[in-house]
């Protein structure tokens, strides 16, 4: 009896050990992959009081997390020299951000100085903002990062990231698309074809070849004695008359004439298949060795 | 017994013969060269005169339109024909006269024997004769021309040695002349249309046609020989009559002459059809322009009827190949050459098939090049 409590205990130990290793190990994917402890959002100029800071750091984890994209804005006063798209580039590769193997992951920079902005796109950001991307959201973030609306600018920015991420998994990135031309396929003259032409060939070949044969055939019937008359001693055209009796007319109305009108045939040549291409996103290598897309300008 | 008349040369004593080339009695051994006329006077040979049964006016009834026709042919007399005679074909009952001294002959029309059967004295003698103007050396030439110009022709029409075989006939001929008087009444009517503003007009013009008036034929031919293919005999057509000469026996020494043995009566119709439809053509090609044509009376009836009895001149030559005659016929006067010929078919397909394939090939790489563009 004591044998079996025993055993009982210690398949639970076992049991509770397992559990808790297995929930250690189950950990690591529900932290935050940005890069070790990196906040997402990096509020150099200090534009934002702390409890706007806080509040968009915990909705840009929400997002990243749900879009398993590593959201990252940072604001900075001077860009020390670099132009905004390096300086963005560079310091998501310095700081670690980016999901999976590929990086994924957007960064917005905002430098103050000069009033410049840029957005860097790795992975499957690139994919999922592609430089009409970009364009479409800077139209609307722009207008409150004129007004100062840094908190607005950055959720808003933060929001249209996340949106794009999920259009781009339903559908398709938001880009601007154009039909690829119909390639055609490459015409073939099948070989059933090469019988049918013997046949037309055979059958113009009848023309010459019928020719040919006929004229094998020399002795006929004459009809007329039209070669032994004579035709200056006869008069058979001569008591010819030719008398006009009456005249009967009849006449009919035509209809008023209905102009058919022109079928305006508007083709809309949709070629089918061949899918389409969008633009994507202008891709340049980093310092650091990985290709990222983005965008930049001043606001 | 009547004197073999014998056509002999006054200078060398050689056999007189009809030569086309020179349009004269020839003799093959010293070229001496005289005309008919000439040679009668030197033989002595009476020509005309000597002949017999000089009829008169044959009248030969026809049962067509009470059409009688008028005739002028004599007979030949014994002297005339003494030394000549009949020969029959064994296979085809061709039947011809040719000297007594020929040795066997092949017929023309078939290559088979002929035999002597007889003498042709009381025979109807032609009135006239167009006398060869073609030789030998012209209907080889025009025999050869003819094979080598179609094509699919079997190679054994070509070979020399046959072609040497061909043989100069005089063929009997009676020719009609005949008026035909033609009386015709039609109805047509002519259409016109026209419009003035959204009407249309339909004009018929309803016309009376009348027409009528005589057509004369000279010298329409139909031969008199049964075992001649008329169909041949009329594709070698036409003969100018206006070469005709009075016949004399001179014109016959030499050469092959086919006996008459069909009728005027028999052969009236042939003509009669043929200048019937003449004068319909003609009439009818004077109705252009109308539509609508109805006949309502239409007459013709021939009259002036008369026939002449003569020998035209013929080239003959016949082949056999895979069991079939071929015969072959130029007219002596004019050349004209005819004759069908067999197809050679394996000749005939083969090329084609090499025609249809070249054609198919190249529609089908003009196709292949049209994918390319």
């Amino acid at each position: 009896m004591r044998d079996l409590r025993k055993t009982v205990q210690r398949i639970q130990a076992l049991l509770t050990a397992g559990l808790l290793t297995l929930l250690c190990t189950m950990l690591p994917c529900f932290t935050v992959s940005a890069g070790a402890g990196e906040l997402r959002f990096v509020d150099r100029a200090g534009l934002l009081s702390g409890q706007e800071a806080d509040s968009l750091e915990q909705y840009m984890a929400e997002v990243s997390q749900a879009q398993q994209l590593d959201v990252v804005i940072l604001t900075v006063d001077s860009l020390e020299g670099k132009d905004p798209q390096t300086f963005a580039d560079d310091y998501y590769d310095e700081h670690g951000y980016g999901f999976n193997s590929t990086k994924d992951g957007v960064l917005f920079l905002l430098n103050m100085g000069e009033r410049d902005w840029a957005v860097s796109t790795t992975g499957r950001g690139a994919t999922v903002l592609t430089d009409h991307g970009i364009e479409q959201i800077m139209d609307e973030v722009l207008p409150r990062l004129g007004n100062g609306d840094y908190n607005g600018a950055f959720r808003l920015f933060v929001q249209k990231v996340g949106e794009y991420s999920r259009i781009a998994a339903e559908d398709r990135p938001v880009d601007i698309y154009e039909e690829i031309p119909q390639e055609e396929p490459r015409r073939t003259v099948p070989l059933r074809w090469l019988f049918s032409d013997l046949g037309i060939g055979a059958a113009l070949a009848s023309i010459p070849m019928r020719s040919a044969k006929n004229q094998l055939r020399t002795v006929r019937n004459k009809y007329n004695a039209n070669v032994y008359a004579d035709w200056q001693g006869s008069d058979i055209g001569g008591r010819s008359m030719d008398q006009l009796v009456n005249t009967t007319t009849t006449s009919r109305i035509i209809a008023a004439a209905t102009v058919p009108m022109s079928q305006h045939n508007n083709h809309h040549n949709r070629p089918t298949g061949g899918g389409s291409v969008g633009h994507g996103s202008t891709m340049h290598m980093g310092s650091h060795g990985t290709m990222h897309g983005g965008s930049h300008g001043k606001f | 017994m009547a004197k073999l008349r014998e056509y002999k040369c006054p200078d060398c004593g050689g056999p007189m013969e009809w030569n086309a080339a020179v349009r004269k009695m020839k003799c093959p051994y010293c070229d001496s060269e005289y005309t008919v006329q000439e040679l009668n006077e030197k033989l002595n040979f009476g020509g005309e005169a000597e002949t017999s049964g000089q009829a008169s006016p044959e009248e030969i009834s026809s049962d067509f339109d009470e059409l009688t026709w008028e005739n002028n042919s004599g007979y030949f007399s014994d002297e005339e024909t003494a030394g000549m005679r009949v020969y029959s074909c064994v296979s085809c009952g061709a039947q011809l006269l040719a000297p007594e001294t020929s040795g066997s002959m092949t017929c023309p029309y078939c290559s088979n024997n002929v035999v002597m059967t007889g003498q042709f004295t009381g025979d109807l003698k032609p009135e006239r004769i167009i006398p060869f103007l073609k030789d030998k050396k012209a209907a080889k030439e025009a025999l050869k021309k003819h094979v080598n110009s179609r094509r699919f022709v079997p190679r054994v029409f070509k070979e020399e040695n046959h072609i040497d075989e061909i043989k100069a006939i005089y063929v009997p001929y009676w020719l009609f002349d005949a008026k035909a008087e033609v009386t015709a009444l039609f109805e047509a009517s002519k259409v016109s249309t026209r419009r003035r503003g959204n009407v249309e007009y339909t004009d018929t013009a309803h016309y009376r046609l009348q027409r009528g008036g005589g057509m004369n034929f000279d010298k329409v031919p139909v031969d008199a020989s049964r075992n001649i293919a008329d169909d041949l005999m009329e594709s070698i057509e036409p003969f100018d009559f206006n070469e005709a000469v009075p016949f004399d026996m001179a014109y016959l020494a030499g050469f092959l002459a086919d006996r008459y043995d069909v009728s005027a009566q028999e052969c009236e119709d042939k003509a009669y059809r043929r200048m019937e439809n003449s004068a319909n053509q003609t009439v009818q090609s004077s109705l252009g322009g109308y539509t609508n044509v109805r006949t309502l009376q239409y007459d013709i009836h021939f009259t002036e009827g008369r026939t002449t009895y003569a020998l035209y001149p013929v080239w003959i030559l016949n082949t056999t190949w895979q069991d079939k005659k071929y015969i072959f016929a130029m007219n002596g006067q004019t050349g004209k050459f005819v004759g069908d010929l067999p197809l050679d078919k394996k000749d005939y397909y083969k090329s084609w098939a090499v025609l249809a394939a070249v054609l198919g090939l190249m529609i089908y790489g003009i196709m292949w090049l049209m994918t390319f563009l």
